[in-house]
């Protein structure tokens, strides 16, 4: 696989990715707090 | 709270609801449609501009669905009667006639989803096979489809009739871990192919130069609208289980790149292997542009047994189409439901009554695949309608107050402006993709575009959007009135519910 689709592909992912998880985490932190 | 809202069933967990919320989201469109578009507007430059519409597009039209349906606990026809004003009991009952609509016809695609699975498992996609051969016979068999339909609304009525923690719930947590799984195994196997590098390109490697045309947003802007489930009503009907303290924001964010992540697994599984297997990238590009059914039904089912493993992943790439049509199917058919039980039908009587119209309603689309080519293209454009109406019902409450008082009064992140100019441009981003859509299909007859039955005319558009539209206009009074007679706003309750918040 050249560099570039390398580069790219983990831009794409990480764009997309990135967020999810970050909003998940969130969401399972008010939850954890909830049950606490 | 009232006793309407304190007999409403919620959610279990939160984990529950977002797991059914990403089965909203993650539907055929990601698998089957996804792959095609982005292979057909140039890859990476599909893909930002794609991301960028779901932020001016989906993610503030989720945020309207939840706080309509959260501050009213009704389905579309009662929330819009209460937000939105007695005169406007209408839309939501046009949303949910458009959800119900794809839904008739949607049934078939779970169905054609679950048959393929079994032509896999039994193991007749084979080398050499004539898949188109294979796709006519069981189109063209009404035993068949209408076997399989049968089967799917059964299906999807068994999970409904067990309710909202019980069935939507339940289902979400199994399937949606289930779907990811496979689609995550399909894409690791289309990935290690040889030659699969060459579709990896196509799909990651901008073209800047396509990045600035607006065939590549036009498409971008369509495909997150009909992708993630926004403006079906179907969010709308979900927050009405809400806890009182559910957050509004971070689950608009999350089923959005929820829904980003299902379409980047579909390309995942679908590009390399297409650009792997054939013999030009001109093949390629073929393939992609040969639609939904073309690509999938046909292409693919061709393609599987050629690869090494390709029998199994035939078998899990069809298991995860089915998952996603029914983890679809399911909340769009809550949509109607949800009606049924403000209108004080008892939940499984109206889950029995739903799914038997359901499935009468499907018949012409089991029987006649023109049929169900056509109430697609027509409920498309009508799903771009629906959002609008979310719009002005936010308008008439004001766009500021809505950000400020439902949306960040419960939400762990505050959304600022920016969803206020989104919200105002709704409008013109309507009237612009609507438009373009429109400008396409007089290409497609350009002498009898006019003509409402053809399958995919301006005219068959116009003529049956504008009918119901009509319709329900006209049922406005029957409609609000038909619903509870419980009014939060009107009695002052809903603004008092959500200062409470």
């Amino acid at each position: 696989m050249e560099m570039e689709t390398l580069f790219w592909m983990i831009v794409m992912l990480g764009a997309i990715f990135g967020p999810f998880v970050y909003f998940v985490s969130l969401a399972g932190k008010k939850e954890k707090i909830k049950a606490e | 709270m009232s006793k309407q809202t304190a007999k409403t069933e919620q959610w279990g967990s939160r984990m529950g609801f977002i797991f059914a919320a990403l089965g909203m989201a993650v539907g055929t469109g990601n698998i089957w449609r996804f792959p095609r578009i982005v292979g057909s507007n140039h890859g990476g430059a599909f893909i930002i501009a794609y991301i960028i519409c779901n932020m001016i597009w989906v993610v503030p039209l989720l945020m309207m669905e939840m706080g309509i349906g959260k501050s009213t606990r009704l389905g579309a026809i009662g929330a819009f009667r209460d937000f939105y004003g007695k005169k406007k009991a209408w839309m939501g009952g046009w949303i949910t006639w458009v959800c119900a609509a794809i839904t008739f016809y949607y049934a078939i695609v779970f169905a054609q989803a679950m048959r393929y699975f079994v032509f896999a498992v039994q193991g007749s996609l084979k080398v050499g096979m004539d898949s188109q051969a294979l796709w006519d016979g069981f189109v063209g068999d009404p035993v068949q489809t209408i076997s399989f339909q049968f089967l799917a609304v059964a299906i999807m009525g068994f999970i409904l009739y067990r309710g909202v923690q019980g069935g939507l719930e339940a289902v979400g947590k199994i399937a949606i871990p289930l779907l990811f799984v496979s689609l995550i195994g399909t894409s690791i196997w289309a990935v290690m192919q040889p030659g699969a590098a060459v579709g990896l390109k196509f799909l990651f490697v901008p073209d800047w130069n396509a990045f600035f045309t607006p065939k590549v947003w036009l498409n971008a802007l369509t495909q997150a609208a009909w992708s993630a489930g926004a403006g079906w009503g179907m969010m709308l009907t979900y927050a009405n289980y809400f806890k009182k303290n559910e957050d509004i924001a971070v689950n608009s964010f999350m089923i959005s790149f929820g829904d980003m992540i299902g379409a980047m697994l579909g390309a995942l599984a679908v590009l390399p292997a297409v650009f792997a297997v054939a013999a030009s990238e001109g093949e390629a590009m073929s393939a992609l542009s040969a639609g939904n059914v073309g690509l999938t039904f046909i292409y693919l089912a061709k393609l599987f047994p050629t690869i090494p493993g390709g029998n199994i992943i035939a078998m899990v790439f069809f298991f995860a189409l089915s998952l996603a049509a029914l983890t679809s199917i399911i909340p769009q058919t809550e949509v109607i439901i949800r009606n049924f039980v403000n209108a004080g039908y008892d939940r499984k009587k109206a889950t029995i009554v739903v799914c038997a119209a359901c499935f009468v309603l499907g018949l012409p689309s089991a029987i006649n695949i023109n049929f169900l080519n056509n109430q697609d293209w027509v409920w498309g454009i009508g799903l771009l309608l629906c959002g609008l109406f979310y719009a002005l019902a936010v308008y008439k409450f004001g766009v500021d107050r809505f950000r400020l008082q439902i949306i960040n009064s419960c939400s762990d992140i505050q959304v600022g402006k920016w969803f206020n100019y989104a919200v105002l441009f709704f409008p013109a981003l309507l009237t612009v993709v609507v438009g373009w859509w429109f400008y396409q299909s007089i290409g497609w007859y350009p002498d009898s575009w006019w003509n409402p039955f053809l399958t995919e005319s301006l005219g068959t558009v116009v003529f049956q959007v504008g009918l119901t539209i009509g319709v329900f206009y006209l049922a406005n009074n029957w409609l609000g009135n038909w619903v509870t007679p419980e009014k939060l706003m009107n009695e002052g309750k809903f603004i008092k519910a959500i200062e409470e918040v």
